[in-house]
């Protein structure tokens, strides 16, 4: 017993021991413990003010500082702080987040910076601005601040830069999915372009937009041609700068805040990197792309590809961060809202509401694109007619693509244009939707045309005044129709432009400056317009190997050479360009025209290897400023202009709304091959009692219409004959001579008409002549009196020889020829007394032959070819006429309607007239 | 830049006026940390000092017993005890005198014997 006890009493004392053993132990370590913990808490809190909060939660090294719990109080002190210090930005109703929220709800509207519900299809026009931002987050600054929203710019404005670690690749290609689709889902379909290029790989980068490829909206592009890709941004930036911002404007923005309208749509690339850099071909090509994209309506968008950007960008940086409880999200810090905000970008789209909203915009924008741009769609605004300025050039939209306007540019970089089409292709249609489209936006002080169409046809007519439609186009000064026939009007008009080109060169001289633009600046009161001709199926005018052609080819290369500085664009059509032999050996003809037009099945008017208008659809046109080159094509769907109410409407508007300025012009000149132009209207043209007299023989085919005439001073030689079988157009070229000098000789006895129709058949024209001369000395000589006639006027050169009075007469002999029968010798002998030494004495013989040699016959002994000063060759061939006119070109033939007039005065050459007709009834359109 | 980016920078903006007056407010109170940095850097070699002290006198108690005790052959003897998780360090000197104390309550209790076994 008592060793039991002994043995209980030491198991329970070592028990005590042991046990304080333990609290010592225990003791010392929590001793040791605490002054660890106190240490490393002030170590936390001192890298947390050194580095400052922010910058450490985007740390990944010091993600286990922010997590540890037994670090809790220094981060909980440091957040404090913080937070403290920015609650006064994060209070009150001025607080940051409140004026930011306010602000990109006004610079970020609808799908642009939303946060929810904005997904679906866009509504805004292509004249609507862009927005100012779009949201991809929301920016926290902590400390119980509410959340804003963080957006930043894009279109018209900025690029876009993304990287972050690999494990934040997911998140950055959502925000652009995300991105993309607020672009795309803002504009109606078909106005964003978007663009995705993967280093990595062909398909699978972006997978919830890939329904947008279907109808072109996004394209894919081939991870080995990054190249193709840049290629095509940097030409549509050279396009731009060189036809749209050829005013001197900035950027397209700019264009389209001034102009009201925009005609390019948007573009985003997006270029998803692997964090190694590019080649440097393509990094070059890139850095020039950023450079002008923004102004050309470019933003790229690049993800984890190393560059330095020299352009406007927007930062993005990703990083993963641990939060607590531990778990990771992705953050990040953007250039816009600085390093003191953490950005939580947005949830990614569901694949399933991605890929709807993609459905639905491809089935609109399909819709939209089968959509057809209507006539009046061309036209500018109302309060915008006419209020252009073509100081730099002539930029008009004749047709639509995707809905957006297609626009032509006449200026410095695409002086002059060809256009080509077979038959029925839409040229004539393309023309006037072009002249309608340019006459709405310029007056008629900024822009003229002259209109030429040498197929039969009166499409330019009508903007001439007619009986049916007593306005017309104050645009028009020259207007030429049914002249296939009358090449010689198309070479009058190359001649006129040639002179319109050389005055103002001698004005750009005298101002010392070299440019039409120039002038203007210096003479801001003159009205220097830019001048169009427009000369429809001008293969017509070189269609013969004659003097008309030479004398053409050579105007046409210098009009085209020199006309850009002086504003003279010429807009050639023509069913089939390769085939004007002329122009054979002169491919340098053509380098001047820049703007090729092409209608379906049009051969030969783009370069070579640019065969796109064999696949035109029919009512479209290949329209390329680039000379033809492949890459400068633009397909348009070129509306009807030849309905009703299409340009007919415009004509009347512009008629009014320019009546000031057609009253002070006046009507076009209407030159028209088919009629005849009218005597009365020819003898309206002379000055009254001007000396000397002038025989109106019929119409000179040149611009100024004006009337063939040949002066009759009291000169040896001052006869006119007329030569031909066509009783009509003899009788008519005899009636409008007499009447024009009937209508130069105002009092009775100043002038006496002998009319002798020696043919029955011109009895019926000198009765009508002898009435319209009723306030005249007039006296019919009929065939059995004429020899004795002749006879008297030999007598009484005699006596004017020898002083008597020498009142102007006018011996008109009809058939002429058949006097051989009744002269005999002596009477011959007589005539050609007449012929010889009358008009020195005021007596002047015109006379019609039908034969040349008979006339030629006369011509001799007493007489000679000199005494006939002016000879008229109505229905003869050159070769006949050769005898009495010398240098006469012998490819003429007889014309309907048309003479070969040759005045030894005045003419090295023969010129071609239109013979008048006293009864033509009054022309549709002219004055 | 247009308007809008740059009201939107300007506002944002604001927060780099606070973050640097935040900026001197943390270096103030770093100079303050390094400070008390230093003194517990002191504390705790002087904390390190005292726990040496205690598992030398420990040890050599340790030893003591274990010697005293190996004459009982009855008695099963235990391994080092852990650590008490429960101890509190601000009691250690009292502790080190209570383990001194039961230290000699072992040895006492091995030395007194039975009156007649004496």
């Amino acid at each position: 017993m008592a060793r039991r006890a002994r043995r209980e009493r030491i198991r329970k004392a070592f028990d005590a021991f042991h046990a304080a053993m333990g609290a010592v132990l225990g003791a010392v370590e929590r001793h040791r413990d605490a002054a660890a913990r106190a240490h490393a808490e002030v170590m936390a809190e001192l890298w947390l003010r050194e580095t400052g909060i922010d910058a450490a939660r985007v740390d990944p090294q010091l993600a286990g500082v922010l997590t540890n719990p037994a670090l809790a109080g220094a981060v909980e002190r440091v957040a404090h702080d913080r937070d403290t210090a920015f609650a006064s930005w994060c209070a009150g109703e001025a607080s940051g987040p409140a004026r930011l929220v306010d602000l990109v709800a006004g610079a970020a509207p609808r799908s642009a910076g939303a946060a929810d519900g904005w997904l679906g299809v866009g509504t805004a026009g292509i004249d609507a601005q862009a927005p100012e931002l779009w949201r991809i987050g929301t920016g926290e600054v902590g400390g119980g601040c509410e959340g804003f929203p963080v957006a930043v710019p894009l279109l018209d404005r900025s690029h876009l830069e993304i990287t972050g670690p690999p494990e934040t690749r997911a998140t950055a290609e959502a925000m652009v999915e995300s991105l993309l689709m607020r672009v795309v889902g803002y504009f109606r379909p078909g106005l964003v372009q978007l663009h995705v290029w993967d280093v990595g790989q062909f398909t699978g980068s972006l997978p919830g937009l890939y329904p947008l490829t279907s109808t072109g909206v996004l394209t894919v592009h081939d991870p080995g041609n990054l190249d193709g890709l840049l290629t095509d941004l940097s030409d549509r930036i050279r396009r731009v700068h060189t036809r749209v911002l050829v005013g001197g404007l900035p950027s397209l923005a700019e264009h389209a805040r001034e102009t009201g309208t925009r005609t390019e749509p948007w573009i985003v690339a997006v270029l998803l990197g692997n964090r190694k850099a590019l080649a440097d071909d393509d990094q070059r090509q890139l850095q020039r792309v950023l450079r002008g994209g923004p102004a050309c309506g470019i933003s790229v968008v690049l993800v984890d590809v190393p560059l330095m950007i020299a352009a406007p960008v927007e930062t993005v940086r990703l990083a993963e961060v641990s939060v607590r409880p531990p778990a990771a999200r992705v953050v990040a810090t953007t250039s816009m809202t600085g390093p003191h905000v953490t950005v939580l970008p947005d949830p990614p789209l569901s694949r399933a509401e991605l890929t709807a909203a993609s459905h639905d915009i491809v089935a609109e924008h399909e819709r939209l694109r089968t959509r057809v741009g209507t006539f009046h769609d061309l036209l500018p605004p109302d309060h915008k007619w006419g209020t252009d300025r073509s100081r730099s050039g002539l930029i008009a939209p004749v047709g639509f693509a995707e809905g957006i306007p297609v626009e032509l540019t006449l200026g410095d970089a695409s002086p002059h244009a060809l256009v080509g089409g077979p038959s029925g292709s839409g040229k004539t249609n393309l023309l006037l939707a072009m002249i309608a489209s340019m006459a709405a936006r310029y007056s008629p002080d900024e822009l003229e045309f002259y209109l030429l169409d040498f197929k039969e046809g009166v499409s330019f007519a009508q903007f001439a005044p007619g009986r049916r439609d007593p306005t017309w186009l104050p645009h028009a000064r020259l207007i030429g129709v049914n002249i296939n026939t009358d090449r010689e009007f198309g070479l009058a008009l190359l001649r006129h432009l040639a002179d319109e080109m050389r005055h103002r060169a001698e004005v750009a001289k005298s101002h010392e400056v070299t440019k039409l633009e120039e002038i203007r600046l210096a003479d801001p009161e003159g009205r220097w317009p830019r001048i169009v001709a427009v000369i429809d199926e001008f293969q017509f005018l070189f269609a013969e190997r004659d003097a008309v052609t030479r004398e053409s080819i050579r105007l046409l290369e210098d009009v085209a050479r020199r006309g850009r500085s002086q504003g003279i664009h010429l807009v050639l059509a023509s069913q089939d360009v390769s085939g004007i032999e002329a122009f054979w050996g002169r491919p340098a003809i053509f380098e001047q025209f820049v703007l090729r037009i092409g209608l379906p099945r049009a051969r030969r008017i783009m370069a070579d290897v640019n065969d796109a208008t064999l696949t035109l659809p029919r009512w479209h046109a290949l329209i390329n400023h680039e000379s033809g080159i492949a890459h400068g094509n633009e397909i348009a769907r070129i509306p009807d202009a030849t309905g009703r109410d299409s340009v007919e409407m415009v004509q009347r508007e512009l008629y009014a709304h320019f009546a000031a300025t057609a009253g002070e012009l006046g009507p076009p000149r209407l030159f028209d091959g088919s009629r005849a132009p009218r005597t009365d209207v020819l003898i309206a043209g002379l000055r009254p009692f001007a000396q000397p007299p002038r025989a109106v023989l019929g119409q000179c085919i040149d611009v100024g219409l004006s009337p063939a005439a040949v002066p009759l001073p009291r000169s040896p030689g001052r006869n006119i004959g007329v030569i031909g079988t066509s009783l009509d157009e003899a009788v008519a070229t005899l009636g409008t001579a007499v009447m024009s000098l009937g209508a130069q000789h105002h009092h009775r006895d100043d002038v006496r008409f002998f009319l002798a129709p020696l043919a029955i058949e011109a009895d019926p024209a000198v009765a009508d002549l002898e009435r319209e001369l009723s306030g005249h000395k007039v006296c019919t000589v009929r065939l059995h009196q004429f020899r004795t006639c002749i006879e008297k006027l030999t007598e009484e050169i005699g006596g004017r020889l020898a002083g008597d009075a020498r009142t102007p007469t006018y011996l008109v002999v009809y058939a002429a020829d058949t006097a051989d029968s009744v002269l005999e010798r002596a009477g011959t002998e007589a005539l050609r007394k007449v012929l010889r030494s009358g008009p020195e004495v005021g007596i002047h013989t015109i006379g019609w032959w039908r034969s040349p040699q008979r006339l030629r016959s006369l011509l001799t002994s007493g007489a000679s070819p000199d005494d006939l000063g002016c000879v008229v060759g109505l229905d003869v061939q050159g070769a006949e006429l050769g005898t009495i006119i010398p240098g006469l070109p012998p490819t003429w033939s007889p014309r309907p309607g048309r003479a070969l007039m040759f005045d030894r005065a005045r003419h090295s050459r023969p010129e071609v007239i239109m013979l008048a007709d006293p009864d033509a009834p009054p022309n549709e359109g002219a004055p | 830049m247009s308007d809008a980016v740059r009201r939107y920078k300007d506002i944002v903006g604001e927060l780099t006026d606070i973050a640097g007056r935040l900026r001197e407010h943390d270096g103030e109170q770093a100079v303050a940390l390094k400070r008390r940095l230093v003194e517990l850097d002191n504390a705790m070699v002087r904390a390190e000092d005292r726990a040496a002290m205690s598992r030398l006198a420990l040890e050599l108690r340790w030893e003591a017993v274990l010697e005293a005790l190996w004459a009982e052959s009855w008695l099963t003897l235990r391994p080092r005890p852990a650590p008490a998780p429960d101890a509190d360090p601000e009691q250690l000197d009292a502790l080190d005198r209570e383990l001194d104390l039961a230290a000699d309550g072992v040895l006492a209790a091995i030395r007194r014997r039975l009156p007649f076994l004496r």
